[in-house]
């Protein structure tokens, strides 16, 4: 059995993988790949990976109703192709046309180009384009999607938070993912795109906007996911108020303050009252403990004073009802990061992409006690590597006595913890700290060194140490 | 297998889903092989034919598919039962106004199961087109999208003549058809006319991405 020996369909299904360069290639190997080339029907017209000289082959070659994508992209170059292409393919012959990016095009290629499509398919379309060339971006957009039957369409500027789109209510817009969305704007939409069911928004943008108006929405929408959003946990209820049929709801909010977003118990009131048909609730919220300063080496630090120690415990208690486990089925993990002393409460498995992997103490949905990990929250959960955690280097962070309150709580536990040296040189634990952690010692028998130079421990959190000491042998 | 072992720990839950009653099917070269309801639901053409004959203990012959090539397509069924089921949206009719999305098909999805899977099949020996070819007669549309995947991945950016060597692809008698030696001999071969009616142009043509 040879490539060339696979029926027809087969090979379009291949050519459904392949970009259109590549497809070319084929069709000259054999007479098979020849004539599936010229049957095949979804071509997409692709300037990422073409000439304009080799485009121009690919225009006269393949008869323009075959073609299903237009992508184009200015990149680095500011050349005059885009006019040069548009003369040479009339936009209005692509009438099979079903999705269409354009990147970094002016005003006024932007327009020539959607003022001409002419094809009943369109299903997508991108847009990305950047402040200095466009004006009336807006205006063009907002008109194209009311002449248009658009169902999905992507929108990604760069420097432009509020977008002035004037969301037509008559438009059949069912998929809409935007960078930013300011609290005006996302009003807008909820109101006036009423077949929109699946709404993302990279980045919340609260711009204090009035709204008293309480309007009546009969919003279809089903699945929204906001990337970055800052506002307190009332406003985010307010928000959420608006879109009663969510089905599947995804949060992101870091470098926020510790507050009622990480209370499980007002999630659980709040969703059995205005969000009852929701399934899937995926969230990754990260507080620091208190405003966060900056050091001159970028490293931040806290003012302690108005922060009182929350163990995970009692942080994830909230989230192990039989309403968050047994009939939502919703697992989160609570952690603590140790070098840069945050809080994350989120849901497994995390939606929050991490490539480094931190120290820090975690507790699982099964754990009962906090234990130190390292792994990547986006490992599967194999603990193999974490368990086998025995040496753990903290010297020079900064951490205080709440912090050294984390520690000292995952080390409490013995069977948890299998630290056997633990340096802690050089950071601001204090007497106060060393109480905690001289506490935690009384119960753990695997730990044999604990470094604790630098620490202005004082006379009294050396009698601690001692007393432990005498204790624990 | 070796390529597979993979299988036993993946971390995809153990949900193990009520089986239900077993069917048999048959290769062409008579070996049978005993599935259950998980593996039937995931080939259109096994679930129509065991729903047409209410076969009963009688195996279900397979007469395309031989046995070394059914065996895998079973552990690659029986691997991915317990698979989310996708949205459902009918793939075969892309001019459906009424589809709603259009998404631009994706080849770097596979995932590493899948990989370690297909890699048993190789293009020498033709057992990957072999697979591909059972897919489509079976009826499977993710090992199908998996196979395409794979050769659409190998033949990216490459040119006409890597593509003719990678796949050993023989050409037309000389003379005859676009092969003709003076279309092989240089890179910016003839595409002169053929006898498909779907050529388009006069000939000679130049092969346009390859100068």
């Amino acid at each position: 059995m040879f490539f060339n020996h696979l029926p027809v369909e087969v090979i379009h299904r291949i050519y459904d993988y392949c970009d259109t360069t590549t497809i070319f290639s084929a069709r000259v190997t054999c007479k098979q790949l020849h004539s599936a080339a010229n049957s095949y029907n979804q071509y997409e017209l692709d300037y990422n990976y073409t000439t304009a000289d080799k485009l121009s082959i690919v225009i006269r070659l393949i008869p323009l109703e075959n073609f299903v994508s237009v992508i184009l992209s200015r990149g680095y170059f500011e050349d005059t192709w885009i006019s040069d292409l548009l003369s040479l393919i009339d936009i209005r012959k692509l009438n099979r046309l079903r999705s269409v990016a354009l990147s970094g095009l002016n005003d006024d290629e932007l327009e020539r180009i959607l003022e001409r499509i002419n094809s009943n398919f369109i299903l997508s379309l991108a847009i990305d384009f950047d402040e200095k060339k466009c004006n009336k971006v807006f205006g063009i957009v907002s008109s194209a999607i009311a002449r248009i039957n658009i169902r999905k369409l992507h929108l990604n500027t760069i420097g432009y938070n509020n977008k002035k789109i004037t969301w037509p209510t008559n438009c059949s817009l069912k998929y809409l993912i935007i960078d930013t969305c300011t609290d005006d704007q996302y009003q807008i939409i909820i109101h006036n795109l009423s077949y929109l069911e699946n709404l993302f928004v990279g980045k919340f943008v609260d711009d204090y906007y009035e709204n008293d108006e309480n309007l009546l929405l009969s919003s279809s929408l089903k699945y929204l996911t906001i990337a970055e959003i800052s506002l307190p946990m009332k406003d985010i209820q307010l928000l959420l108020l608006k879109t009663p049929g969510l089905i599947n709801l995804k949060l992101t909010s870091v470098n926020r303050v510790f507050d009622t977003l990480f209370n499980g118990t007002s999630w659980e009131v709040f969703i059995r009252n205005a969000l009852p048909s929701l399934i899937k609730f995926e969230f990754f919220f990260e507080s620091c403990l208190s405003e966060k300063h900056y050091d001159h080496n970028g490293r931040c630090y806290y003012h302690k004073e108005d922060y009182i120690h929350t163990s995970l415990n009692s942080i994830i208690l909230p989230f192990r009802t039989p309403f968050w486990l047994v009939e939502k089925c919703w697992f989160v993990t609570c952690d603590f990061t140790i070098k840069s002393g945050e809080i994350r409460i989120y849901t497994m498995p995390a939606i929050v992409i991490e490539d480094w992997s931190e120290y820090r103490c975690e507790l699982l949905p099964s754990d009962s006690v906090p234990h130190f990990a390292k792994r990547s929250i986006n490992k599967t959960i194999n603990t193999t590597g974490d368990k086998t955690l025995t040496i753990l280097r903290l010297d020079d962070n900064r951490i205080d006595a709440v912090s050294a309150q984390h520690l000292a709580d995952a080390l409490k536990q013995n069977k948890a913890s299998t630290l056997t040296f633990l340096s802690l040189n050089r950071n601001e634990i204090k007497e106060e700290g060393v109480k905690y952690l001289a506490d935690a010692l009384q119960t753990n028998a695997t730990l044999r060194k604990l470094h604790l130079d630098w620490n202005t421990i004082g006379t009294a959190g050396v009698q601690y140490l001692s007393n432990v000491v005498r204790q624990n042998t | 297998m070796a390529t597979t072992a993979e299988a036993s720990n993946t971390t995809t839950g153990n949900t193990e889903t009520a089986t239900g009653k077993m069917i048999k099917i048959q290769s062409n070269d008579g070996q049978i092989f005993e599935v259950d309801q998980g593996v039937v639901e995931q080939s259109s053409t096994i679930k129509t034919l065991s729903d047409l004959m209410d076969v009963g203990d009688v195996p279900i012959p397979l007469p395309n598919v031989k046995a070394s090539i059914l065996g895998p397509i079973v552990d690659f069924c029986n691997h991915h039962k317990n698979d989310q089921k996708p949205e459902p949206i009918d793939e075969d009719d892309d001019d459906d106004p009424n589809k709603d999305i259009y998404e631009p098909k994706r080849s770097d999805d596979i995932c590493e199961w899948d990989l370690n899977f297909i890699k048993q099949f190789t293009v020498p020996e033709g057992t990957l087109f072999d697979i591909i070819m059972a897919a489509n007669y079976l009826g499977i549309k993710t090992l199908l999208a998996v196979g395409c995947k794979t050769i659409a991945n190998m033949v990216r950016g490459k040119s006409s003549t890597e593509v003719r060597e990678m796949f050993n692809i023989s050409y037309d008698p000389p003379g005859e058809g676009i092969n003709a030696p003076n279309a092989i001999e240089g890179q910016a071969g003839t595409v002169p006319t053929t006898q498909d009616a779907n050529a388009t142009g006069p000939s000679p043509q130049p092969d346009p991405m390859n100068q």
